[in-house]
């Protein structure tokens, strides 16, 4: 097997869980996996204290840190597309697969996901064979890039919600957590359609 | 018009990615003055099990990755071998140039102040002659022998004939060092370097320097390719790269190969060949000394650089010599680099992936550091003079006999410094340290040295 990010061959360490098939072999070798830094606990957020957005966003939970390693290959999975690479963080997303929630990605403006060729968001369930529902659609195509802080924290909206979400439980997914605008104004949309918890999972946390 | 013809002669570039807007390069397309190929090109294998292969057009590479894409709206193929020139996939386009070529005006200048030893010029003539026959050439000329000038004047007669000149390397480190001394030696000539990482150009160059790496953006453009350091990583085990030397250049020309240690097929497939076994300065080729480092691993990695190899980095940093210890893993050297820096706080050490790598040998070059730890990196291409060098773990597979040869090929090269200690530290000598023992003595030996 070759390592899908330094690519040198390398040999997997046996266990009785691979040997079962009840887990599937890593695609990159134990160097490159041990560079990245695993989040062992979660800080509470107290930003949106204070704004409409309070109380939208029950929980969140983030798998990595963005340290340069994970910018590195982030870089190359989102901007250089390289789709495969989100076999990497199969055993991040596969847990999911047991949960009673419904399973929500952040979406691309379809503009943009024509662009990007796929959805960076998506293709971790894909991979992981998490099933998910596209619930919400984004409104505009454009970035939080070089909004101020008063601008991301504003009334407009982000997302529409495109199903009946009354009385659902939800877990939002995404890959980066940066200033938390996106997850917010999602959970704060999916709230008022009726979804009565909205959690939120990301890949990484910045 | 002109612009977009001077980018794309001889290139296959990305169309979404060119300088230009996208209706002119349509409105070329429909004038046939450019043509678009499918990113993925598929082939029949069989017809009766409906089997395809299926390969990047523009690097060669069959090992494809799928995915469902949401602009073909269905599964799609993609290339990683060359992703980082920008992705290929099977709904990409790539494009090449059909219009009119270009009218070379030759306008070159040859500046060249230095002398050829006579070993040198008659190998450079040997070139010139195969040259001016295209037919295809291998210099083995020993590290320190002076290979790169005796290419001027083979690469002059072809720019005067206005043919297009490709000088190719596997290593950027070798980009780097050769392109400013053409640029000097040509100094009227459009020259391109290319390696990852490089200026986009978009005007016309009629000679390039570039990795092999970047070929893979060329096709039939060249009308003579020049490869340097042929047997260098990854050169020799990426076959997508040697096919791109094929697919770079004009189905006609002839490829040159220019190195220090040739492969048994390499020396089996030229017809014309010239050897030169000595150096430049007329000094020999410095012989490695084998000394025995038991358990060094262990010993490093409990924390204590092994007494031997700790005596030796004493010694260069008495006589206030540089010097250059190469390790066979990273790991290893980022192991020891703490304990050297307990003898000297002015050691760095560089591999591979290391974004300042040619800062680093630059300072080992002005004297700012003293010595650097090395993977097999820098086994080619740099000249550091006075040098010292080390090999810890010589037996190591990683360092082959070719390996081991460019090593020390690294001592002795400057005319001020011709001699200079190499040793090979090593846990039981392997056949790679004989060979590369034998083989420097053989040189020695044809060069008059006993
Ligand atoms: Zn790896
Ligand atoms: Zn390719
Ligand atoms: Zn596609």
């Amino acid at each position: 097997m070759n390592c899908l990010i330094c690519s040198t061959s390398f040999i997997e360490s046996a266990s009785w869980q691979k040997l079962f098939l009840i887990k599937p072999a890593d695609v990159i070798c134990n160097q490159c996996r041990s560079k990245f830094e695993k989040i062992l606990k979660t800080k509470s957020e107290n930003e949106w204290s204070g704004t409409i957005y309070e109380g939208a966003l029950d929980s969140v939970k983030s798998f990595y840190t963005y340290n340069d390693w994970m910018k590195h290959v982030f870089q190359q999975y989102k901007f250089q597309l390289d789709v495969e690479l989100a076999k990497i963080f199969v055993e991040d997303f596969r847990p999911l697969r047991q949960v009673q929630e419904l399973i929500v990605p952040i979406p691309l403006h379809p503009e943009m996901l024509h662009e990007r060729t796929f959805s960076q968001v998506d293709q971790f369930l894909i991979d992981a064979n998490v099933p998910f529902k596209n619930v919400l659609s984004k409104t505009e195509n454009r970035s939080q890039v070089g909004k101020t802080r008063k601008d991301r924290m504003s009334t407009e909206l982000l997302f529409s919600v495109q199903e009946n979400v009354q009385e659902q439980h939800i877990v939002l997914i995404d890959d980066l957590y940066t200033t938390g605008t996106t997850l917010h104004h999602a959970a704060f949309a999916l709230k008022k359609a009726g979804a009565q918890t909205v959690r939120a999972i990301t890949l990484i946390r910045v | 018009m002109e612009e977009i013809q001077t980018f794309l002669s001889g290139r296959i570039w990305l169309k979404e990615k060119t300088p230009f807007p996208l209706p002119t390069i349509e409105d070329y397309i429909q004038k046939g003055f450019i043509i678009p190929h499918k990113g993925i090109q598929s082939k029949q294998l069989s017809r009766i099990l409906k089997s395809k292969q299926h390969h990047c057009r523009r690097c060669g590479f069959e090992q494809l990755s799928s995915f469902q894409c949401a602009k073909c709206k269905g599964p799609c193929l993609y290339c990683r071998h060359c992703i980082r020139m920008g992705r290929v996939s099977s709904c990409t386009v790539l494009i090449t140039w059909s219009g009119p070529g270009i009218k070379q005006v030759p306008s070159h200048l040859f500046s060249w102040e230095g002398k050829l030893t006579p070993k040198q010029d008659l190998a450079s003539k040997e070139l010139l002659q195969s040259v001016r026959q295209n037919q295809s050439h291998l210099i083995h000329a020993v590290c320190g022998a002076g290979k790169t000038e005796l290419l001027f004047p083979a690469v002059f007669d072809l720019l005067e004939r206005g043919k297009r000149v490709c000088v190719a390397t596997p290593r950027t480190d070798v980009v780097l060092e050769l392109a400013p001394r053409f640029q000097q030696v040509f100094p009227q000539t459009v020259i391109h370097s290319l390696y990852g990482g490089s200026p986009e150009y978009t005007n016309y160059a009629q000679l390039i320097i570039a990795t092999t790496h970047q070929l893979y953006r060329f096709e039939e453009a060249f009308d003579v390719i020049f490869v340097d350091e042929a047997d260098a990583f990854p050169y020799t085990l990426d076959v997508t790269l040697q096919n791109a030397v094929n697919k770079a250049k004009k189905k006609a020309a002839a490829v040159h190969t220019i190195t220090a240690t040739p492969s048994d097929e390499l020396l089996r497939q030229t017809v014309n060949k010239s050897v030169i076994s000595g150096r430049f300065h007329g000094f020999p080729l410095p012989v490695p000394r084998f000394v025995g480092l038991w358990n060094y691993k262990k010993h490093i990695r409990i924390g204590a650089i092994p007494q031997k190899l700790k005596k030796w980095t004493m010694h260069c940093l008495h006589q206030n010599q540089p010097f250059l210890i190469f390790f066979p893993t990273i790991e290893l050297m980022e192991q020891a680099l703490p304990l050297f820096l307990i003898l000297h706080s002015e050691i760095l050490s560089v591999h591979a992936e290391d974004p300042n790598r040619k800062e680093k040998v630059l300072k080992l070059r002005e004297r700012k550091v003293i010595g650097l730890l090395t993977t097999t990196i820098l086994e080619r291409g740099i000249t550091i003079p006075d040098v010292q060098v080390a090999v810890v773990g010589a037996d190591e597979l990683i360092f082959t006999s070719s390996a081991l040869i460019q090593i020390g090929g690294r001592v002795g090269r400057s005319i001020e410094y011709p001699n200079g200690d190499l040793v090979f530290f090593h846990h039981g000598i392997s056949y790679a340290m004989d060979k590369a023992k034998e083989t420097i003595e053989a040189h020695n030996k044809d060069s008059g040295f006993k």
